[in-house]
């Protein structure tokens, strides 16, 4: 039997979004420039898919200062974890039930 | 079946993004191979210089007279650390160049750390050794340090990294219940080790 599709999460539907949460699913908090730099997209592509995400409350932003640099930092939320890793399994529950 | 091919696509988006992220990928095989030349070539000078036999060192303080070998020796150290550091950032910027990585990415101040904290302070320790005259132990101390410090670095770059490590620190434990066999295990360790891992990487990531 083929699982319905829509287990998985529309939030995650997005190449960029579902590397976002894979990237801070491995790391603590990390900096919209290191982001882009992983990614290697534009400032308001990524800009987008973060509000998204941010939205669903799955990552949480940090806004502060380094010296006189603004510095905005992202970090997973732990419903995002928790979204994220029900994500990945339904993604496994298709591919097994496909075989 | 569209289904499973995106599902898939996916899976392994994830694991490389995860990867990356975590993980400094720009090391090459190449460094390995350069580090252990110039190591074998540094160990042959250090072994001419005590005597040219492989293996033996100062085990005693050396008196006023015998002071210019440690000198000497030190430098070689030195000469061969700067040199592998030389060649090992040489390859990683070529390797970052071809693989479309930044070669100061996320994941390098964590490699960096890893790597030299243990090893800053192993070569406080050998500057120890020094002080006391315990001559004999040093090359047993070099491999020690710097084998943790590559078990350490080994979860920030390619996870084979460790295995070099946990090598390198059994044979400076080696070394060191076996002072007189000191400098032909450091060849191995540093030498040897060095060029059989390199080629390893290179065969299994650069090929």
């Amino acid at each position: 039997m083929i699982p319905p599709v829509d287990t998985l999460n529309r939030a995650f539907d997005n190449r960029v979004r579902l590397a976002i949460m894979s990237i801070l699913a491995v790391r603590d908090e990390t900096e919209f420039n290191t982001l882009k730099q992983l990614l290697q997209v534009t400032d308001g592509n990524l800009a987008t898919h973060v509000a998204v995400l941010e939205r669903h409350r799955y990552i949480r932003v940090r806004k502060s200062f380094r010296g006189k640099k603004p510095r905005t930092a992202y970090a997973v939320t732990e419903s995002g974890r928790k979204a994220f890793a029900e994500h990945v399994a339904a993604l496994e529950r298709i591919i097994r039930g496909g075989v | 079946m569209e289904d499973i091919e995106s599902g898939l696509q996916d899976i392994s988006e994830i694991r490389s993004m995860m990867e990356k992220a975590t993980k400094f990928l720009s090391l090459s095989g190449l460094s390995g191979v350069s580090a252990g030349i110039i190591a074998l070539a540094g160990a042959w000078l250090a072994a001419g210089a005590i005597g040219g036999s492989w293996g033996r060192l100062p085990a005693a303080p050396p008196e006023a007279g015998e002071s210019a070998p440690v000198t000497f020796l030190v430098c070689d150290a030195l000469g061969v650390l700067i040199l592998a550091l030389a060649a090992t950032t040489g390859f990683s910027v070529r390797m970052a160049r071809r693989r479309g990585l930044h070669l100061w990415g996320p994941t390098t101040a964590y490699l960096l750390a890893a790597l030299f904290i243990p090893l800053g302070a192993g070569g406080a320790f050998c500057g120890v050794l020094m002080s006391g005259g315990i001559y004999a132990l040093i090359p047993s101390a070099m491999l020690v340090f710097y084998g943790l410090a590559l078990l350490g670095a080994g979860n920030f770059t390619f996870s084979e990294v460790r295995y070099l490590g946990g090598i390198d620190v059994l044979l400076g434990i080696t070394a060191g219940f076996r002072p007189e066999l000191g400098l032909i295990l450091w060849a191995g360790g540093f030498g040897v080790l060095h060029i059989v891992y390199g080629l390893l990487l290179w065969a299994k990531y650069e090929q």
